[in-house]
């Protein structure tokens, strides 16, 4: 009943719509009557009633607003209006993007007609709300009124992929990424798939994404009370498996973690692995790129490998040699590339045919300089080495911490636990439940200008992840740097705080004129969202993060590491 | 030699057309205030704004000049639209509190019905005049706006200070002063004149007692140090109804305020006469009157 009654009732008038700029069904100005006022972002509504009789509701969104004294000439006028000498008027005017008509028939309204805020129903019939059956809470509006996302053009059903811009430390791009993932896995959107949902979550920078288990303890009433118009119990992720490499010269492979240390599985591929599932391509960022001659050899090379006989307990059998260390694998296949008595000749199994010596050179002097970066991620020197198989689906969420890696390393490990879900996924034959992978610094991946084994996957995924069930929750400083068609193909595109040149590229065009100015100064916490569903994007603050992002905010009763030895690692 | 320039725009005359100057026919008694031998300027003592000043001004303008067919005579006639309005001016903030516009076409033709403009919703009220000639047309479209400014300055009855834009005429309102910008009468005696030229800005002469058609106390400001003396002057009148003491009072008091009012050149083409606030009503009052083209389009479908 309450809510009948609040859609009977049209709020007051704000304002008309002025006739000394033109309305079009793009954009117009309203005049703000006197004693009302409209800031930015409200929204707004009035009816046009047509010759035949019919009404058209336009609905719209505040996104530019001006006041000005009428009557005066100067500038300076300003004194004299302000003493009491020239007699003037305050006239405010706001410019209003129709965000939708109702019936669809577009035409401008008239100027004088009067203009209403639209609340309660009618701002979500203005935002286009009223047509969303699974609503994503994505954040509030700036009157704490909730936004949300239609979770059909997130989890494949008409488009998928969420894709963030902004500038680092200040667009709080991974902790939006977060809340999105926290909203889909505790606001019920997902209905019973919630339980089977996975999340893929690479860790880039600091420990930030190594607590998502651990209750904020900075986190304050104030805030916590923020979730609850989303509809959303704040508290931290519930099911996270954190992986992280393992520590570097470490015969037990313990994973390398700074301030967390319960809780972390170490994370890395067997000698037999890297030979059998053709791993070898991801070491060399730019191996598809044709131009590149070596690439023969890689292809060459990673054919051999793979027919390479298993021990069993990861290691292989390299004619005759048992190789359980990425180290000797290399040294092995040096010695093939480049024999030790130069009378011999190169392999040509192992080189690719009529390669020049100063291609495999190049090839060896690549694989030499991977050696350091990525030797402790491929290894059977570990007993149970075998059952250290990257498993991403015991944890709902599983966080992969890549930080301290070297970009080679990085961009190895992210594009071979890509491969993985991507292969798994496909092979399961099915799109639900949803796995969905965070990835931050995009750029680093898919960047625009070259190709690579790790870029292909990411293509893969954006192309054709929609359909298999894979969802990328991608983000990136720079739009412009990150590959168009990875880009082009997330139906949800947000934007936090932008680099003023940045914000002038065409990669934003979704953002309107003032909008992009104001990507520009947007605080921490606050995000421009565009969405299919509606012409204008939409300004959203997300809450205060309820799950702990830094060691000092995790807040844990059985947390053993609050009394982490400061000398650890000296 | 020395010169001045006129701050006046050059198209609205000067203020002091000095060769236009001829003695009053009304009588003039200089000593009203101090004695003629004593007549020199007087300066002000500075005072606030006690409540508010109100200014009341009216403006009008040729929509259209048309003819009427009488029985093979044609009539000339005049269709004008006039306004009137009134500013409040208070310490902080200067309002335009009542506005009228109405339009009318002034003839003499016999006959004639009001004029409407069914597409503007618009109408001209039929006025007549005594005959065809422009002074008589003139004068009744000047009538006009001078009626509409009594409307307005019946609802400021009760008010401090009224300052009408002109003479006080017919007004007899106790708190009315009338504001003259040009001076076209000569009503100083030649032995007194030269206190006009040693006028400095904010001084005011003594009181003057004027005994026409209307009884006036009246005297000359100088408002601000623009040019010569003789660009920077106004007279103002007040009702003879008040006492001397009375008049002398309110004269100090408004000789002090309107200084503060006394627009600048750049701003306004006849500073500092045209007050700030008598300029900013005005320009709302010609918004107000409506588009004379859209008018004028009007009244040619109404004439078809």
């Amino acid at each position: 009943m309450a809510k009948k009654k609040a859609k009977s009732v049209k709020s007051e008038t704000v304002g008309r719509v002025i006739g000394i700029d033109d309305a079009t069904p793009l954009e117009f100005w309203v005049a703000v009557e006197p004693g009302q006022a409209l800031q930015l972002d409200d929204v707004v509504a009035m009816d046009r009633v047509l010759p035949s009789g019919e009404v058209v509701h336009i609905y719209g969104m505040v996104t530019q607003i001006r006041a000005r004294h009428e009557g005066a000439t100067f500038q300076s006028d300003v004194f004299l209006i302000s003493e009491g000498i020239l007699p003037a008027e305050v006239s405010e005017a706001a410019l209003v993007q129709p965000t939708r008509f109702e019936p669809e028939i577009l035409l401008p309204p008239l100027p004088g007609d009067p203009v209403r805020r639209a609340e309660d129903e009618e701002r979500d019939i203005a935002l286009s709300f009223d047509s969303v059956e699974r609503r994503l809470p994505a954040g509030l509006s700036r009157n704490n009124e909730p936004v949300f996302l239609d979770l059909d053009f997130i989890d494949g059903t008409k488009g998928a992929h969420i894709n963030i811009s902004g500038i680092s430390g200040v667009a709080t791009k991974t902790s939006f990424a977060t809340f999105l993932l926290y909203s889909m896995f505790t606001s019920g959107v997902l209905g019973a798939e919630a339980a089977n949902t996975k999340a893929l979550i690479f860790n880039v920078k600091g420990e930030d994404l190594l607590f998502l288990d651990h209750k904020n303890g900075d986190l304050k009433d104030k805030d916590a009370a923020r979730y609850k118009p989303l509809g959303i119990d704040p508290g931290p992720f519930k099911d996270v498996g954190i992986l992280a490499p393992p520590r570097r010269g470490d015969a037990n492979a313990t994973p390398s973690t700074g301030s967390r240390s319960l809780g972390v599985s170490p994370f890395f591929w067997t000698v037999a692995d890297f030979c059998q599932q053709n791993l070898l391509p991801f070491l060399f960022a730019d191996a598809e790129d044709e131009r590149q001659q070596y690439t023969i050899v890689v292809q060459a090379v990673t054919a051999q490998l793979r027919q390479l006989p298993v021990t069993g307990d990861g290691a292989v059998n390299f004619d005759g040699q048992i190789i359980r260390t990425f180290g000797a694998l290399l040294d092995a296949i040096e010695n093939k590339l480049v024999p030790a008595n130069p009378e011999d000749g190169a392999d040509q199994r192992w080189t690719g045919r009529a390669v020049g010596t100063g291609t495999i050179n190049a090839f060896v002097r690549r694989l030499a300089s991977a050696r350091r970066h990525v030797e402790h991620l491929i290894r059977s020197d570990i007993d149970d080495s075998a059952q250290h198989a990257l498993d991403l689906d015991s944890h709902q969420v599983t966080v992969i911490d890549i930080h301290a890696l070297h970009d080679r390393a990085k961009r190895f490990v992210v594009g071979v636990v890509l491969r993985q879900a991507f292969d798994e996924k496909e092979a399961s034959g099915s799109a639900k439940p949803l796995q969905l992978v965070v990835l931050d610094e995009l750029n680093k991946y898919a960047p625009r200008d070259s190709s690579s084994p790790i870029k292909e996957i990411l293509l893969d995924v954006a192309e054709r992840g929609r359909s298999l069930g894979i969802i990328l929750i991608g983000a990136q400083q720079t739009a412009s740097e990150v590959e168009r068609r990875v880009v082009a193909n997330s139906a949800i595109r947000v934007v936090g705080r932008l680099d003023p040149a940045e914000a002038r590229r065409d990669e934003y065009g979704f953002l309107p004129g003032v909008q992009r100015k104001r990507a520009t100064i947007l605080k921490p916490g606050s995000m421009y969202i565009a969405q299919p569903r509606l012409p204008v994007p939409l300004l959203v603050e997300f809450p205060f993060p309820s799950w702990a992002t830094r060691p000092s905010e995790a807040q844990s009763a059985d947390e053993a590491d609050s009394n982490v030895d400061p000398f650890e690692g000296l | 030699m020395s010169f001045f320039v006129e701050t006046w725009d050059p198209s609205y005359g000067s203020p002091i057309e000095i060769n236009e100057l001829d003695s009053a026919s009304e009588s003039v008694k200089v000593d009203a205030e101090v004695a003629v031998e004593k007549w020199k300027p007087i300066s002000v003592p500075a005072v606030n704004l006690r409540s508010s000043i109100i200014f009341i001004d009216g403006v009008r303008r040729f929509d259209a000049h048309i003819w009427f067919e009488d029985e093979g005579h044609p009539h000339r006639g005049i269709c004008a639209t006039v306004g009137a309005g009134s500013v409040r001016c208070t310490a902080t903030k200067a309002e335009v509190e009542h506005t009228r516009i109405e339009r009318a076409v002034h003839t003499s033709a016999v006959g004639i019905a009001d004029i409407e403009l069914p597409r503007f919703g618009e109408t001209y009220k039929f006025k007549a005049t005594k005959d065809d000639s422009s002074e008589a047309l003139n004068m009744s479209v000047q009538n006009h706006m001078a009626r509409l400014e009594d409307l307005i300055s019946a609802e400021c009855e009760d008010e401090e200070l009224v300052v009408f834009d002109g003479p006080l005429q017919q007004r007899e309102l106790a708190c009315g002063v009338g504001y003259v910008k040009s001076q076209h009468v000569q009503y100083l005696p030649d032995d007194v004149v030269p206190v006009l030229g040693k006028l400095k800005p904010g001084e005011r002469t003594p009181l003057i007692d004027i005994e026409g058609r209307f009884l006036r106390w009246s005297w000359f400001l100088r408002l601000a140090d623009v040019g010569s003396v003789a660009s920077s002057i106004v007279r103002l009148e007040l009702p003879r109804s008040l006492s001397i003491e009375a008049a002398v009072e309110r004269a100090n008091y408004v000789s002090a305020l309107l200084p503060r009012y006394a627009s600048m050149a750049h701003k306004e083409s006849r500073a500092p006469q045209n007050l700030y606030p008598i300029s900013g009503l005005e320009r709302q009052l010609r918004r107000r009157l409506g588009s004379r083209d859209l008018l004028e389009r009007g009244l040619r479908l109404a004439s078809a």
